[in-house]
């Protein structure tokens, strides 16, 4: 049985990583010594045969997957920066300052205008910040779902809006829970999730399932894509210390879309 | 903008250009998908790690240190997606002995050969300590440091969790008939 340290000087010797002095005492060892050369000679061949194992490619659909799961930049940047950069185009080579002041004003009219005529959905089509932080508009259908367990109250709803749905959840847990979103991939994509900066819980996505971990107040909104116009169950399940605490079931009926 | 340096498109990503991700996206995606396949054995599994580590990596690119490589930190988040991925499995489903048993059913069509089989159930049935440094060592190609960098672990301990790794996995092929390794 070789001892440790000499077992060591072997796989480094393996992987290229001995110094010169290292390296002599390996040869020294090898020439001398049967069972560091049978053990030598094993690492060689399983480093060998590691090598040989082949690198998958991954699916082609992987790539679009990760991209749709990412985030779209908020309304509120789509929106408004544009409106910036066009009036900083048409004054270009004037003061700056006037560019600023007049896209100010612009907004401020924009705004007074939406004010003036209370209609939340226009404003939140222009700014992000202002009334309700979705874009989408008529809402056709709604589903909601009470949760009213000593650890955990709240509420989960599915609204259909076009061709999106949208889950939002809306939980305050006195201890951590998995809340779990499980929907039809062949019925609905995944596109983001909204929620307020400072609404705690980890957010995992993965196929056919989001899996919100954590305690608190939290808030989160997620958004799909219909795929067809079938009618879509959403389904969550609340788990705490791996335990089903709940489940809950929402389904939307076809959409008219 | 294909050819600028990691750092580089990592800055781009930050100034909302978002195609500078999917450059990222396309240059990482298949060892993040490889690491992840070498971890769980299942190719739906690994896949939903991969998305899962790019979308973490997008949400928190502010926190990258350009000091240190991108793939180093890409990694650490995939060895973390990973390593939770199973735990949650085996919360979830603590009577599906596949997660670690190594008896997890293969996608035919998927493998290539008996030694890629092999060396997958042998993996399987090595510690996750053991089976990432062997993933990280032996397919993902990155050294002793880089490997103490992504696990946060010293550089001593992953040799001498690589080196112990080495010497179980050996035995586990020989178990599995394969005797040439």
């Amino acid at each position: 049985m070789l001892e440790k340290r000499l077992f060591e000087l072997l796989n480094q010797e393996v992987d290229g990583t001995n110094s010169a002095k290292e390296h002599r005492e390996v040869q020294a060892l090898l020439s001398k010594n049967a069972d560091a050369r049978r053990t030598f000679d094993a690492l060689k061949e399983l480093s060998a045969f590691l090598k040989k194992a082949p690198q998958f490619e991954p699916p082609q659909s992987l790539k679009k997957r990760i991209l749709d799961s990412l985030p779209r930049p908020r309304p509120s940047e789509q929106k408004i920066f544009p409106l910036f950069a066009l009036v900083q185009k048409l004054t270009e080579g004037t003061n700056v300052r006037y560019a600023y002041t007049f896209a100010g004003g612009a907004v401020a009219g924009i705004l007074l205008f939406a004010f003036l005529t209370g209609s939340p959905s226009d404003t939140s089509s222009l700014v992000g910040a202002i009334g309700s932080d979705h874009t989408l508009t008529s809402t056709q259908a709604i589903r909601s779902a009470e949760i009213d367990l000593p650890e955990i109250q709240g509420t989960f709803t599915a609204e259909a809006a076009g061709d999106k749905v949208i889950a939002s959840a809306s939980l305050n847990a006195s201890q951590e829970l998995d809340f779990i979103v499980k929907f039809d991939q062949d019925k609905l994509q995944f596109e983001s999730f909204q929620t307020p900066d400072q609404s705690p819980g980890a957010l995992t996505i993965l196929s056919g399932r989001l899996e919100l971990r954590g305690s608190g107040a939290m808030v989160y909104k997620f958004i799909f894509s219909r795929k067809s116009a079938d009618a879509v169950a959403l389904n969550a399940d609340i788990m705490i210390d791996g335990a089903k605490r709940s489940d809950l079931s929402l389904t939307l009926e076809q959409s008219s879309h | 903008m294909k050819h600028e340096q990691d750092h580089v498109l990592v800055r781009h990503c930050l100034n909302g250009n978002q195609k500078a991700f999917e450059i990222l996206v396309d240059r990482y995606q298949k060892p993040v998908f490889n690491l992840a396949l070498r971890f769980t054995s299942d190719k739906q599994d690994a896949e939903d790690i991969a998305q899962s580590v790019f979308f973490k990596a997008f949400e928190k690119l502010n926190t990258f240190d350009p000091k240190f490589k991108f793939f180093s930190w890409l990694y650490k988040i995939a060895v973390n997606e990973s390593v939770n991925f199973l735990n949650r499995k085996k919360k979830f489903d603590p009577f599906d002995e596949n997660v670690h048993s190594g008896k997890h059913e293969q996608e035919e069509n998927f493998r290539d050969h008996e030694m890629t089989n092999s060396i997958d159930m042998a993996l399987l049935d090595l510690k996750p300590d053991y089976r990432i440094v062997v993933i990280l060592n032996h397919f993902q190609d990155l050294s002793y440091r880089e490997i103490g960098q992504i696990l946060d672990i010293r550089e001593n301990t992953v040799k001498s969790r690589l080196f112990s790794a080495r010497k179980k996995l050996k035995g586990l092929l020989l178990k599995r008939g394969i005797t040439h390794a």
